[in-house]
């Protein structure tokens, strides 16, 4: 097994102070957020003067005016904390016509702001991040990582209280992550047969069927529940509210659900590669052929999960774009404050161990 | 498995299962509309998400094609069997078509976001779209049991160098060469940042590959089925509207080309022709840009019928559906004899609001009489020219509605003034059904009266789309399997089919899920109360009320396709939240009429009927997305 090298609490927070401030050129890219979880790690990282800061601001077609003065107002924040100039450049998430482009948009930036200069570490902070351009990003660092000496680290800040009130809104069309494509795609890889592992998430009923459908009715599925979880009946809840599509639709019984820790990344991880690494040894031995395909959906932390299995075993991830959002009510800006949950990941040193 | 929660047929793989399920009407109706011009240029087939799209080009697939000759005898799928022949996609119950689906999005669309210039990105996407055609041509045969030593390649007289540069004259280096092109633009298309135009060198070389100019058929020999077989070899480009429109233009223009010998479809929803476009798809208009004849290059099909709506076929559509999808379903089976839902549901009996709330419409009847001075009798012949069938509920309800009419018709009289003149027999006679259908809504609205019951009013509110109509009907149909697993009687009352039906709808809208969904539900909102009003005001002005927001089409025209506004009108079509009816001509004024779509008009409890509607501009639907007016 792949072994990530992370840390998380406090321990985060002691590894910044000591760390970052005795580091080389280091490059932060993070994104202009509307949660007060964004400002966490730039507050921290921004005022030293090794630290050159780069935000995305992800543009979306239906996002609510609200939402967008709250990511003026974190811009601004942001930019209060920045010991040098700091730079935020727009990133597109749709084409004109609907059609994702976030993810490559956002690796092309990436690899001018590492032609303009050269950086000895460089920081992904997915706090405020879309996973359409966090994971392509870090997957672009991490390839980089393999044949330069540039370190990678990846941090990531998320607090239990969220906007309750705020939905986003899928695209009704489901896409192969950039960077992240399925060879069964292609005709040599035609006849693999497909595990599709998808975290459940309230309210994604339609989003989960469009990528079932999408996905050509994949022959298992195995559904990522939270548990443990803050609310111990998340997971009960999620099988509930799911019930019509994974016993009717993709005949799976509980046999087949992966029970994993809603706010480690790291349980999600090793539950989805001793799955994968089980499945295929069991594949290959009858000579077919394998193929695992991961869909993050909803909670950031278990993504994260996702996307260091699918660049630690080379899987592709499907998934569906958030093209906005809909805030109901009154969207109160969060009080800043340590958030519940932060971790730093070492994306350069994922190597194989022997457990 | 129950095809009632599959809802979609694409989600059922095995051909000898799709094929009962599929009701031979509609694509009997689909191949007849343009029998001789199918198969020999560009077909664009257009229709919202569950119109039976996918459905058709599941049908002309080869392992559906190779399953009919099990189905010969059998009486349900006979029908669908001639459509199938007479088409020309059978020959003698033997396939005569080979089609490949090809879905349109995903990797096909990102060919166009490589940072190349357009006329290579376009090449790249001709290639890709012919490497995966032919893989899929060969896989489809091979599924079925073909072995691709007996299959031939029949190409186009003297194109020897262009047989040659795609091999085909081996079957396996032909699968190669495609294979080589597919993996070299998979490999462009997916890297993190794609290499410069002037580093690709020989990968270019490996992307020349154009077989569609040259193939003519495919031979498979008799080993296969006991005769040689020829096969017209086509591919259907599915979802097309998810490819750039500069990608789904030139994709139009290149398979317009008559040299293109395979047959070659592109199925497509509304969306991805901006409003003006499906505005002229509607009235039955094509652009013609210089150097084509796009009426004789390509077929454009839609497939739902939104200008004239037959009700009365997609009734029996529906039926038919109905009774194949209940046939797989065992609890059903044991009831013996043949099942209709039809027939289930429409054994409820009209319901009846509680004798306190009938005592309080006919106490309201009562002032009104009084106030409109008229006699017992005269209540009476009025009365007398209602409907035979209706409940005394309903009746008092009508009775109501006239009396209110007859207020506004009269002008307030004073005590002493002179008695009220005879209502004219015209007059009277003018009860129609609609009056009655507006009493009834007026009733669900004020005593929570059951409305959306019985089979009709189920299948009117499907927007004749066979899906919807499936989801709609599934929670129906899970009801009456539940009883009769219990072993009672096959009945659903009234109230309980208004209430599951009406639930359905509800909790559907909540699950939309689309770019745009919030605003469409704004927008739904909007046009469901500005026709409630109407609907529910005392004199029925309209009958049985309004369901749909005209415009004066000369505003629609104004509507920049830039604007939010038509983004999301673009969408509530797409997904059938609402239906456009265009040119609408009424009270001397041309409208655009933008009607709820049958799921809508159920949540908000109105009329399924065409005609009713509430008279708007574009600034007020502007507002009422909340998009700057």
């Amino acid at each position: 097994m792949i072994r990530v090298p992370n840390i998380s609490l406090d321990d985060v927070d002691e590894f910044i102070d000591d760390y970052f401030p005795t580091a080389g050129a280091t490059l932060l890219i993070g994104n202009v957020g509307f949660s007060p979880d964004v400002l966490y790690f730039p507050e921290r990282l921004g005022p030293l003067p090794n630290v050159d800061m780069r935000f995305f601001h992800e543009k979306r077609p239906a996002v609510p005016v609200v939402i967008t003065q709250l990511a003026a107002e974190r811009e601004q924040q942001l930019r209060d904390f920045a010991a040098c100039p700091m730079q935020v450049v727009d990133v597109r998430i749709l084409a004109e016509d609907g059609a994702p482009v976030g993810g490559r948009n956002a690796c092309m930036q990436v690899h001018q702001w590492l032609n303009a200069k050269a950086y000895t570490d460089v920081v992904v902070d997915a706090t405020g991040m879309s996973r359409c351009t966090a994971f392509p990003i870090v997957k672009q660092l991490y390839q980089l990582s393999q044949h330069t000496p540039i370190r990678v680290h990846l941090l990531v800040a998320d607090s239990n209280q969220t906007f309750t009130n705020v939905e986003s809104v899928s695209n009704d069309r489901g896409g192969w992550m950039h960077g992240f494509p399925a060879e069964t795609e292609t005709d040599d890889f035609s006849e693999a047969l497909k595990l599709w592992v998808v975290q459940l998430s309230e309210k994604a009923g339609v989003s989960l069927q469009t990528m079932f459908r999408e996905l050509d009715s994949p022959e298992e599925v195995c559904p990522v529940l939270p548990f443990p979880a803050m609310n111990p009946r998340r997971a009960d809840e999620l099988l509930f509210e799911h019930r019509e599509y994974w016993q009717r639709e993709w005949f799976e019984s509980p046999l087949n659900f992966i029970r994993a820790h809603e706010s480690d990344p790291m349980d999600v991880f090793h539950s989805i590669v001793r799955l994968h690494t089980t499945r295929v040894e069991a594949l290959t031995g009858s000579g077919l052929m394998s193929q695992t395909v991961l869909s993050p959906v909803g909670r950031r932390l278990p993504g994260i999960g996702m996307l260091f299995a699918a660049i630690s075993y080379g899987l592709p991830i499907f998934y569906l774009e958030t093209v906005g959002y809909d805030v109901h009510g009154d969207l109160v800006p969060g009080v800043g404050g340590t958030p519940t949950h932060r971790w730093h990941f070492r994306v350069d040193k994922l190597t194989p161990s022997s457990d | 498995m129950n095809p009632w929660h599959k809802r979609a047929n694409e989600f059922i793989r095995d051909a000898n299962e799709l094929l009962p399920l599929i009701s031979p009407q509609p694509i009997k109706r689909f191949f007849q509309r343009e029998s001789t011009r199918l198969f020999d240029r560009l077909v664009v087939v257009v229709g919202s998400p569950g119109s039976g799209k996918t459905t058709l080009a599941r049908l002309l697939e080869l392992r559906t094609l190779a399953a009919v000759q099990d189905f010969k005898s059998n009486t349900d799928v006979r029908e669908l069997l001639a459509s199938l022949a007479n088409a020309d996609v059978l020959d003698d119950l033997e396939p005569a078509v080979l089609a490949l689906r090809l879905p349109a999005g995903g990797q096909l669309r990102s060919i166009w976001d490589l940072p190349y210039e357009v006329r290579l990105r376009h090449r790249l996407l001709r290639a890709m779209i012919e490497a995966k055609t032919v893989l899929g041509w060969l896989r489809a045969m091979e599924d079925v049991g073909v072995d691709l030593k007996q299959v031939r390649i029949i190409t186009t007289p003297n194109a020897e160098a262009a047989r040659d540069a795609v091999n085909a004259d081996d079957l396996n280096a032909f699968r190669e060469r495609a294979r080589m092109t597919e993996r070299v633009i998979f490999k462009l298309v997916n890297a993190l940042v794609a290499p410069a135009e002037d580093e690709l060198g020989e990968h270019l070389i490996d992307v020349a590959y154009a077989p569609f100019a040259i193939i003519e058929s495919i031979e498979i020999s008799a080993a296969w089925r006991g005769r040689a077989l020829r096969l017209k070899p086509m591919v259907i480009i599915d979802d097309a509207h998810e490819l750039h429109p500069t990608q789904l233009e030139d994709v139009d223009i290149w398979l317009r080309d008559r040299e293109v010998k395979i047959a070659r479809w592109m199925l497509t929803r509304i969306d991805s022709l901006n409003l003006e476009d499906f505005r002229r798809v509607l009235r039955d208009e094509e652009t013609i840009s210089p150097g084509t004849n796009p009426g004789r290059d390509r077929v454009r099909i839609l497939l739902q019928d939104t200008d004239n709506r037959n009700r009365q076929a997609f009734r029996s559509i529906a039926e038919d559906v109905a009774r194949r999808y209940l046939q797989p379903l065992a609890a059903f089976h044991r009831r013996g004899g043949t099942l209709s839902l039809k027939n289930l549901l429409n054994t409820a009996r009209p319901p009846v609001v509680s004798d306190t709330d009938l005592h309080i419409l006919e106490s309201e009847n009562a002032r009104l009489i009084e106030v409109n001075q008229l006699t017992s009798e005269k209540v009476q012949a009025m009365e007398a020219a209602y409907p035979a069938d209706i409940t005394p509920d309903v009746k008092a309800a009508v009775t109501h509605i006239m009396l209110e009419r007859e207020l506004k018709r009269t002008p307030q009289r004073s005590l002493f003034g002179a008695p009220a003149e005879d209502p004219s027999e015209e007059e009277v006679s003018k009860v129609q059904r609609p009056v009655v259908t507006g009493a009834e809504l007026q009733m669900l609205h004020r005593f929570d009266r059951p409305f959306y019951f019985g089979f009709e009013r189920l299948a009117d509110a499907a927007n004749e789309n066979i899906e919807q109509f499936v989801t709609l009907a599934s929670v129906l149909v899970d009801r009456l399997e539940t009883q009769a697993i219990r072993g009672r009687p096959l009945a659903l009352d009234a109230r309980q089919q208004h209430k599951a039906v009406r639930e359905q709808a509800m909790s559907l809208i909540d699950q939309w899920d689309f770019p745009y969904a919030p605003q469409v539900r704004k927008l739904v909102d909007y046009i469901g109360s500005r026709c409630q009003e109407l609907t529910l005001r005392p004199n029925a002005p309209l009958s049985d009320g309004a369901n749909a927001y005209g415009i004066l089409l000369s505003d629609l025209a104004s509507l920049d396709s830039n604007d939010e506004l038509a983004r999301v009108l673009n969408y509530a079509l797409a997904y059938q939240a609402l239906v456009l009816i265009e040119p609408y001509e009424c009270k001397g004024k041309t409208w655009a009429l933008f009607e709820l779509g049958g799921i809508a008009i159920i949540t908000k409890g109105l009329t399924h009927s065409r005609g009713g509607f509430a008279e708007g501009t574009l600034h007020q639907l502007k507002a009422s997305v909340g998009s700057a007016a």
